[in-house]
């Protein structure tokens, strides 16, 4: 038996309801990228953004959470995509990581694309899970942590 | 949050996102707060079984005096 990853995650959802979620979770739920209550993402039009340095620039969220309690992020917006940052992108304007050596967050539930298996006479697809396409009212990017 | 994380470490998660032409990121700052304080277990009063042997001790001795009169 092949072993995938070291932690068995992320979790994949195919809905945005069914997203799985740590203990003690935290929501947040985006329904626009400029509303200062829910927090503010940095734009750009033809540019992709830098990520914000947490020094001098101001984080879209900052809040407290418990060890072994996770946090989840929800971008309902019809028609938008998102992912998550990569942990070795996950860096200052210095390009040094932001997270200490070892301690980053795993990744624990993610929506997803699902494509069903295939079997067919003398050939099998087997089940996948992709990158979630524009999102719609139901499916929408969601990560938790 | 890491389950050993120490009290005070921060931890950061990137998103980005592209919605009508246009890419955004977002930040997410996470700073380990202490778990609350167990709540302090509650200690059985001695007072409660003092009172039973009490009330059993004066039930029998109203007995034993309506035993005495009416029998005797």
């Amino acid at each position: 038996m092949w072993k995938v990853s070291v932690t068995d995650r992320p979790v994949f959802a195919a809905t945005s309801a069914a997203l799985a979620v740590a203990s003690g979770n935290t929501a947040f739920t985006f329904t626009g990228f400029s509303t200062a209550a829910d927090g503010l993402w940095v734009s750009g039009a033809a540019l992709v953004p830098a990520i914000p340095d947490p020094r001098w620039d101001t984080v879209t969220k900052s809040f407290e959470a418990e060890a072994g309690k996770g946090f989840s992020v929800n971008v309902n917006v019809v028609g938008a995509t998102a992912e998550v940052v990569a942990e070795n992108l996950l860096v200052d304007e210095y390009n040094k990581p932001l997270n200490l050596e070892a301690r980053s967050l795993i990744l624990y539930g993610e929506v997803a694309a699902e494509t069903a298996a295939v079997t067919t006479v003398g050939s099998e697809v087997n089940a996948l899970w992709s990158a979630l396409p524009v999102a719609t009212a139901t499916v929408y990017p969601g990560f938790s942590w | 949050m890491p389950a050993g994380a120490e009290v005070g470490e921060v931890h950061y998660a990137a998103v980005r996102a592209v919605s009508a032409s246009q890419n955004y990121v977002a930040l997410f700052e996470c700073t380990v707060k202490a778990a609350p304080a167990p709540v302090p277990e509650v200690v059985e009063e001695a007072s409660g079984v003092m009172g039973a042997v009490i009330t059993t001790a004066l039930v029998t001795a109203a007995i034993a005096a309506a035993l005495f009169f009416f029998v005797l």
